[in-house]
């Protein structure tokens, strides 16, 4: 395998050498070795005759010497066998086996007859030939032969002309090959390089060379045909993302797109410079571009919202601000898209638009519009008070007439005369019975005291009659304003208002009285929270109320720990709660169930009205007030659940 | 298995033969010397063998016999020295395809129809007498006296280190048309060529 890559990385030059010389050494090796074979067996036939045609030559030649017993000759003739060095030694044995004569060295055991004319052994080939003259066998030649040696000279000197051939073989093949490759290779090289020209530098306009061989003629063409359409496709791609560029830097807002898991930005518009102040290639840079650049009070939920949606896998819409370079405050609106692959969130892309002045404007009209609200208010109860002034004024005729009638009847009375007439009775003290009998103004007194008395009886009627006209007018005067305050009730204008805002009116109103008593207020009024939708000046109402009972329990209470503690947190969705606890008396477990009830009181003097009508108010504003208190003396705590705005 | 038992089988065969062959050689080597325990190798036993090894080495031309197929004689001139040896030696013996025969001769005798001629030693000074009367005919003389080959015989024994060896003369074998194999003049102990 490690070969193939090896090969298969190599150029198409050497390639296509290889190509063409493996085969050729390949054929070569065999050839070689199937020559080898054939010329060792063949050896072996050649080596096997020759030595038993010296044994035949040996054996005639030496008859004679046998048969004349003639040792020396048989030597001699032995001797001859020195022409063939691979001949070891002989032995010329008689049938008694005695040895005749004897040449070189003869090691193996001799022997007189044997089946095989021709034994090979390891490493020397004997030779058993019978002398025979006339049919008879008159001795026997034992020959060795080194066989193993030649043999391995044989293949010494066969391997060295495979090996010569095989190189020369290869040598000529590689030669030819190289000149071959050329042939194949350097069309393809052409192409390549033409290829590598139109990669290095995207130039299509150029084209490769037309090649002569069919093949190559067509790939080549083909090439230049691809070139060709891609250098079009290349030209309408570029217009179209100039197009696409102009029209996405166009925008106003800042087209972007960036990866779904880390959003990083992969890809900003240009408006972004303009709007921020931050070129794209910075968004690009920064792997946390967004999230540095947010403003500090809207990040957390802006960064929230967003992983939220790409998790949620939908599209999302969201206001925050950002800071732009140049440290100005800018509103964003960020609408967002999640492009999904393979059912994960993959990339984001969407649109930052610059909504600070439509901020700005709306703040403007919110401010605008409480302005006209107050304004309206004011003229509403402008011309409430005008209504009621006038009503009032009417009846207030009535009563000044009345008031009139009642001190000119009390300026004409006759009570003076009464008067006199006591002084007269205590001038006579001492001679009372005298006067009353003998003085003429005594006798007439009775008389007079009774004119009086009846006289002021007839007054004192009149003046009744007087004062209950002017008891009725005055219940008139108390009914209109009554009337007048059950409207301003009905219409009264919900707005939606800061929970912070509200309790620091309210806690304005009472502040002096508070300083006054020494009262220390604790304040702990959650941030960022939803805004409340409340008639302003019921709610203010409800808190001033409770605020003044926290403050006359704790007065109450007489005690050193005199806090109010004020607790403002958002306890759901569309529910604000105000907590106003104090270190007051308390309130008795009996008294907690009824403490709303009309008329209920523990305050001396009270009228029992502020807390059952605070309940009342508070769920006519859609909210609900709730008492709780662990017992006399342990203070009390009265919470007042807003709604918010929607 | 049937590769060991094989060569197992080749090898009995092959010791069978061993034994048969070595019995052979002993039961040889038995005889023979139980015959030279009985009377020691003698001079002319070698010379018989050798008389008859003669006949193996020589061609004689064609007119030289009868027949195709008529047998080679051995003729022996003068007192026969050899005794019973030569018999045995020729007992079954052939020599290119013929027979083997003996014939003697008295030394007054034409020794005629022979093909190869012992002049013994007992003819002494009639020897170049019986050489005269052969000469020209494809005869092969053998002799032991000393100076045999130079009175015109062919092939004249001499003892040599006690051992039996022989001289040739060849100029005398060619003129009785005789040809020597080269290998007879190869163990001869001298070879002479000219007249």
């Amino acid at each position: 395998m490690k070969i193939i890559r090896l090969i298969s990385d190599l150029p198409i030059r050497r390639k296509l050498t290889l190509l063409l010389l493996t085969p050729c050494i390949v054929v070569l090796l065999v050839v070689g070795a199937a020559l080898v074979a054939f010329q060792l067996r063949f050896f072996k036939a050649g080596f096997t005759r020759d030595v038993r045609a010296v044994a035949e030559i040996v054996g005639a030649n030496s008859t004679a010497a046998i048969s004349f017993n003639d040792p020396k000759a048989a030597a001699e003739i032995l001797e001859s066998l020195r022409a063939k060095d691979h001949i070891e030694g002989a032995l010329l044995l008689l049938p008694d086996g005695s040895v005749l004569a004897r040449y070189g060295a003869y090691t193996a055991e001799p022997m007189i007859a044997s089946e095989d004319r021709i034994v090979f052994r390891r490493s020397d080939v004997l030779t058993i030939e019978p002398v025979v003259l006339d049919g008879t066998q008159i001795a026997t030649l034992n020959m060795q032969s080194d066989f193993g040696s030649v043999y391995a000279e044989l293949i010494r000197l066969i391997g060295w002309m495979v090996a010569l051939v095989a190189l020369v073989g290869a040598a000529i093949a590689a030669l030819l090959s190289t000149w071959l490759q050329h042939l194949v290779s350097d069309p393809i090289l052409r192409l390549a390089q033409t290829a590598r020209t139109v990669g290095d530098h995207q130039d299509y306009s150029v084209r490769a060379r037309e090649e002569s061989s069919v093949e190559m003629g067509v790939l080549t063409r083909t090439f230049n045909q691809m070139l060709a359409r891609i250098e079009l496709q290349d030209g309408a791609i570029t217009l179209a993302r100039h197009k696409m560029e102009a029209l996405v830097n166009s925008i106003d807002g800042i087209v972007w797109e960036c990866d779904a898991d880390d959003l990083r930005f992969s890809f900003v518009s240009r408006q972004s410079a303009l709007i921020l102040g931050y070129p794209p290639e910075q968004w690009l840079s920064d792997a946390d571009f967004w999230c540095h650049h947010l403003h500090p009070d809207d990040a957390e939920r802006a960064t929230k919202l967003c992983r939220e949606s790409i998790a949620a896998r939908v599209p999302y819409l969201h206001e925050y601000r950002m800071i732009a370079a140049d440290e100005r405050v800018v509103w964003i609106r960020e609408i967002g898209s999640i492009l999904e692959e393979g059912g994960r969130p993959k990339q984001v892309r969407g649109l930052f638009l610059d909504i600070t002045a439509e901020k700005l404007a709306d703040e403007n009209l919110d401010r605008l519009n409480r302005r006209l609200l107050e304004t309206s208010r004011l003229a509403g109860m402008a011309e409430v008070a005008t209504s009621v002034l006038h009503n009032v004024g009417n009846v207030l005729n009535s009563v000044s007439v009345s008031a009139t009638v009642v001190r000119d009847r009390l300026r004409d009375s006759r009570v003076h005369n009464l008067r006199r007439a006591t002084a007269m009775l205590r001038e006579h003290d001492a001679d009372l019975l005298e006067f009353l009998a003998a003085d003429p103004r005594g006798k007439r007194l009775p008389e007079y005291l009774d004119s009086v008395s009846e006289h002021l009886t007839a007054e004192n009627a009149s003046l009744l009659a007087e004062v209950a006209q002017l008891g009725t007018n005055v219940e008139h005067i108390k009914e209109i304003v009554a009337r007048q305050q059950d409207y301003a009730t009905v219409s009264g204008v919900f707005e939606k208002l800061a929970p912070k805002e509200l309790v620091d009116d309210a806690l304005r109103i009472n502040l002096n009285s508070f300083e006054r008593h020494r009262i220390e207020l604790v304040r702990d009024i959650a941030s960022n929270l939803p805004l409340v939708q409340v008639d302003r000046h019921k709610a203010l109402q409800i808190l001033v109320n409770l605020f003044r009972n926290a403050k006359q329990a704790i007065d109450a209470a007489q005690g050193t720990d005199r806090r109010l503690f004020i607790q403002v947190t958002s306890v759901s969705d569309d529910r604000v709660a105000v907590r106003i606890r104090d270190t007051g008396i308390g309130i008795a477990p009996q008294d907690l169930t009824r403490i709303f009830e009309h008329g209920f009181t523990t305050k001396k003097g009270g009228h029992g009205f502020g807390l059952h009508s605070s309940a009342n108010a508070a769920r006519e504003i859609g909210g609900n007030l709730t008492a709780h208190s662990d017992g006399p003396g342990k203070g009390a705590e009265f919470t007042l659940e807003l709604r918010t705005a929607p | 298995m049937f590769r060991a038992s094989a060569s197992l089988d080749q090898s009995r065969t092959r010791r069978c033969l061993a034994y048969s062959l070595l019995w052979m050689v002993f039961a040889c080597f038995f005889v023979k010397s139980s015959a030279s325990a009985a009377e020691a190798p003698k001079e002319h036993e070698v010379k018989a063998a050798f008389l008859v090894n003669f006949a193996k080495f020589v061609e004689w031309p064609s007119d030289a016999f009868a027949e195709d197929k008529s047998a080679v004689v051995i003729g022996i001139i003068g007192d026969d020295p050899f005794g019973d040896s030569l018999p045995r030696m020729v007992k079954g013996q052939t020599t290119k395809q013929r027979d083997i025969e003996i014939r003697r001769f008295d030394a007054g005798e034409d020794p005629q129809g022979c093909q190869v001629l012992f002049l013994s030693r007992s003819l002494g000074p009639k020897t170049t007498e019986v050489l005269a009367r052969v000469q020209g005919r494809p005869v092969l003389t053998v002799g032991e006296t000393e100076d045999f080959v130079r009175q015109g015989g062919v092939i004249g024994f001499a003892i040599v280190d006690q051992s039996v060896r022989f001289d040739i003369h060849l100029k005398v074998a060619q003129d009785a048309r005789l040809k020597i194999s080269s290998k007879l003049l190869a163990v001869a102990r001298s070879v002479i060529k000219a007249p």
